[in-house]
């Protein structure tokens, strides 16, 4: 009996002992590259001649990654067409491409606070020949000052009525998710 | 001397002419029931699952050692009870309305002590107790576990979908409630609302809830109770034993086939084995309305198991792996908060969805592994040893809808190893003193898988930890009396990276829990027992450390490295009442503070990035209460009907900030009422069974702590048949389940798809199960 206790005993504290003896280091890890989250994002306007060719007359405005946009107010004039490019960037790298490549999974929508200044037709095309949204044309029918909404939409089913206007409202109801959702002021002179 | 031969002759002679008396009294009125307690002698603890016999009568003993027989003739009846481990019980007795207490000696054969064992684990407390055993696992086979044993009072589902649901017990999930599968902490990222456990329910013989803080015993994270998932101990006859189990669902057209084989080796039988494995496959599932696409789920585990036994030792190995891959409904993936509220001022899915069982992401694939080694020695008829020693290896992959091909790179992929050592002794003085002290050892690592190119959740991290307890017990005919201390000690190091930042630190946490706790035996129908007891919990590493945009939780969460321990007293009291088969009350009351309970904090701030605003939610801590009541009652009456009625109840608040806590559970009422028939000679326990469930409305919750008020309250019906016939002279048990008979479309608080869509619509389930 005293034996058995010994026994036990003792592979009680070898017990002990051997979870402790591979007493914790500190943990080995190596960083992740993210690759997924862009950083930064660009919106080029470029003036437009009256027969559609492209200057060198350029506006941009440039957004940090909480969103805020420099200058907070963009000066654009009434009458005229913009070739409006988006560039979105991770860490100063372009990732249009994986948009482009994925393209009929991606759309996107622009939300004017007011009606009647701005008007926008997409340039750019989708495998299906829907727009994208990364190239258009935006041209300045009135003047006043508002706020522009800017909405990448992921993973949205494009044949659906709500994902057809450039300015929808209810592009929630043709399913997917914000990967974009920017906003800066507009004036239009 | 005489005398006495006179008496007993006179005596004999009697009971002879009674008799023929008796006989005569059989035929006209014998629909007495005898009551009986069946108990162990030597440790006077409950024997359960023993066969009672009484000519062609049989019933079998509950968890409480009690069983009863209806339709006896009074005067004497031969009695035969037979219980695996112990001596058959084969004698006459006088019929009484009293309830007999038979004492069952301890077979001299080798395996009472691991039989003995299985069944100890589960009653061997003074805590509150539930046990779900065969028969009422047969009728919820197919679900996951915490879908069965919510059907216990008090115990609630977390749900992510139907597809995903973790068990609440009392108000506590996650990391507060333990789940030791085959007497192994189930060990696998717990932390996460949605990650379910790991475990296939059907290695379980009987699956045991217990609700008080069991942390004496079981350490940190037994703060809100215990579910032990046991399976059948292995066999000790020569005949191979076989169980098949199909279960068939309507909704998601989901079908689930596990078939377990066990035996013995005929040259060798002290040596058994068990094999078992399971498979599922079920498609997107529906509402009352609509489909959610997406939501299919697949399932592959098996398992094996080895065990040696001899007079005094025996030893078992065994190993499982638990294989499972689950879509996560479409519509669940939400961008901003403008996302979110737009979808949720929608209250449901954008489309009507359609069936279909492919899985694409956001899906979930997980792999668990256990490799388990217990020893069992009987040093003495005193003295017992028991040595388990367990291996954990889980991985968990999230798959989320990317650009640039990243689909099918995880965002999510870690592995966790976990091993752990228990060692315990227990002491019986064979009269009415039980001791036991034990050791617990647990030393886990936490890796991530390279290449998500996303930045992980949780960094990674080492943790031991380590406990030693002592527990006394007193066991008399009355009442039994018990009390415990441990002492606990864990380190966690963790490092990770936020881009090329490095981040983490070191933590010591260091605990002391004590409990007190009794039964008493209040007359023979009545039970009082009672337990006060204080638990622990560390912060987990998610709760230090998060820093970042919850993906699936559309939210910004930041975890708070200073954070300490959590520490809980609860105490439960449990009044059980058995009137035979005719009325049984089960009524839990329970109260549990704790002092720097730690939750998720709404700041009401946002965090502006491109992708829109997210609310953004602090980890935090602060001292809460919870005050419950679970109930269960049952009346037999007009012989062949049962009515039950269960209830759960639960008042929580955060004290420091008067005010109330999230994801609590709302109060649920449940009523059944079952008719058991005999339709035919060849069928056998026949039944058929209307239930109604009603959920209130949780109306104790804070505006400003989540982004939708809770839903409405809602009544569920349910239908239940089935009946067991013999087929080649084996069993075949056969039952239909409708759940939400009327279709109903409704939302659960507790569902964290409530945002998004509705719950499950009608199901249809049929399950057999062939025993050999």
């Amino acid at each position: 009996m005293k034996k058995n206790l010994l026994t036990i005993g003792s592979l009680l504290v070898t017990a002990g002992l051997l979870t402790f003896s591979s007493c914790s280091k500190d943990p080995e890890v190596k960083p992740e590259i993210e690759q997924e989250e862009f950083n930064a994002v660009r919106i080029d306007f470029i003036r437009l001649e009256s027969s559609g060719a492209e200057t060198t007359d350029t506006v941009t405005v440039n957004f940090d990654k909480e969103g805020n946009a420099t200058p907070s107010q963009t000066l654009l004039k009434n009458g005229n067409s913009y070739r409006t490019l988006l560039t979105l960037s991770l860490d100063g790298t372009s990732i249009n491409d994986e948009i482009i490549e994925e393209g009929t999974e991606h759309k996107f929508f622009f939300n004017p606070s007011a009606a009647g200044i701005i008007n926008y037709t997409y340039n750019d095309e989708d495998a299906d020949g829907n727009g994208i949204g990364l190239d258009g044309n935006m041209t300045i029918t009135g003047t006043g000052t508002l706020n522009l909404k800017v909405i990448l939409r992921h993973a949205l089913d494009k044949s659906l009525p709500d994902a057809q206007a450039w300015n929808s409202t209810t592009y929630e109801k043709a399913g997917g998710e914000d990967d974009l959702n920017i906003a800066f002021g507009l004036k239009a002179e | 001397m005489h005398f006495l031969k006179h008496v007993a002759v006179l005596i004999a002679t009697a009971s002879f002419l009674y008799a023929p008396l008796c006989m005569r009294a059989q035929q006209s009125g014998c629909n007495n029931t005898l009551y009986l307690r069946i108990t162990d002698k030597k440790s006077r603890e409950p024997v359960a699952g023993a066969t009672v016999n009484v000519a062609s009568l049989s019933s079998m003993s509950d968890e409480n050692g009690l069983a009863g027989l209806t339709g006896l003739c009074p005067g004497n009846l031969h009695l035969h009870i037979q219980a695996i481990g112990y001596g058959v019980f084969d004698g006459d007795i006088a019929y009484t309305a009293d309830t007999l207490t038979i004492a069952l000696e301890r077979g001299g054969i080798t395996l009472d002590d691991v039989e003995v064992q299985g069944h100890k684990q589960a009653l061997n407390t003074t805590t509150t107790v539930t046990t779900l055993h065969e028969e009422d696992l047969d009728k919820l086979k197919g679900a996951n576990l915490a879908a069965m044993i919510s059907t216990v009072p008090g115990v609630r589902i977390l749900q992510t979908g139907s597809t995903i649901g973790k068990p609440v017990v009392d108000g506590m999930h996650s990391n507060r409630l333990l789940i030791l599968n085959n007497g192994i902490r189930q060990e696998g990222q717990q932390w996460g609302s949605e990650h379910a456990p790991e475990i296939d329910p059907f290695i379980a013989q009987n699956i045991t809830v217990i609700k008080g803080a069991e942390a004496i015993r079981y350490g940190a994270e037994a703060i809100g109770g215990v579910v032990l998932v046991n399976p059948a101990a292995l066999p000790a006859d020569s005949s191979i034993h076989a169980e098949i189990n199909l279960a068939g669902a309507s909704n998601g057209r989901t079908g689930t086939a596990s078939a377990m084989l066990s035996g013995n080796f005929k040259k060798f039988p002290a040596l058994a084995w068990r094999v078992q494995g399971t498979g599922k496959r079920g498609g997107n599932y529906k509402t009352a309305d609509y489909y959610l696409d997406n939501t299919g789920s697949r399932e592959l585990n098996y398992s094996a198991a080895l065990g040696y036994t001899k007079a005094h030792f025996d030893a078992d190995v065994f190993y499982s792996h638990f294989n499972s891959e689950i879509g996560i409904f479409k519509g669940s993936h939400i961008g901003s908060r403008e996302d979110l509220l737009a979808r949720i001022a929608n209250g449901r899915p954008y489309e009507n969805g359609s069936f279909y069982d492919s899985i694409n992401a956001p899906r979930q694939v997980i792999k668990h592994d256990l490799l388990k080694a217990t020893t069992h020695i009987h040093l003495n008829d005193y003295l017992h040893a028991n040595i388990r020693y367990g291996f954990q290896r889980d991985n968990r992959q999230e798959y989320d809808v990317r650009r640039g091909g990243r689909t099918s790179i995880p965002s999510l992929n870690y592995n966790l190893y976990t091993q752990t050592l228990d060692a315990g002794l227990e002491y019986f003085n064979g009269n009415s003193f039980k001791a036991e002290v034990g050791f617990n050892g647990l030393y886990q690592q936490n890796k991530k898988v390279d290449g998500t190119s996303t930045r992980p959740l949780i960094p990674n991290f080492n943790t031991e930890g380590a406990g030693v307890y002592a527990m006394g017990r007193v066991i008399k005919p009355a009442y039994e009396l018990e009390a415990g201390i441990r002492y606990d000690y864990k380190y966690l190091t963790a490092l990770g990276y936020r881009e090329d930042t490095l981040y983490g630190g070191r933590h010591t946490f260091n605990n002391v829990s004590a409990s007190v706790g009794g039964i008493w035996h209040a007359g023979n129908n009545l039970d009082i027992r009672s337990n006060l007891g204080t638990a622990w919990r560390p912060p987990t590493v998610n709760e230090l450390y998060s820093g970042g945009l919850h993906h699936g939780a559309g939210a910004v969460e930041y975890g708070d490295s200073t954070l300490r321990s959590e520490q809980s007293v609860k105490w439960i009291t449990s009044a059980n009442y058995r009137k035979g088969n005719r009325l049984t009350i089960d009524l839990d009351v329970y109260a549990h503070y704790f002092s720097n309970y730690i939750y998720l904090f709404p700041t009401g701030t946002f965090s502006e990035s491109l992708r829109g605003d997210f609310p953004v939610f602090r980890t935090t801590q602060d001292n809460a209460r919870f005050l419950g009541a679970d109930f269960s009652a049952n009346v037999r009456f007009l012989k062949y009907l049962d009515y039950t009625l269960k209830g759960s109840f639960i008042r929580a608040k955060n004290l420091t900030q008067d005010n109330y806590l999230p994801m609590i559970p709302a109060d649920r009422v449940e009523q059944t009422l079952r008719l058991r028939y005999e339709p035919f000679a060849f069928l056998h326990k026949s039944y058929l069974q209307l239930g109604h469930v009603f959920v209130a409305r949780q109306t104790r919750y804070d505006p400003g702590s989540d982004f939708a008020p809770p839903p409405d309250a809602y009544h569920l019906l349910n239908l239940g048949i089935g009946s067991q016939l013999a087929i080649a002279g084996h069993t075949l048990d056969i039952n239909c389940s409708v759940d939400n008979l009327a279709n109903v479309l409704y939302k659960d608080y507790m569902n964290r798809f409530r945002y998004y869509a509705h719950d499950i619509g009608r199901n249809v389930i049929v399950r057999l199960t062939y025993r050999i």
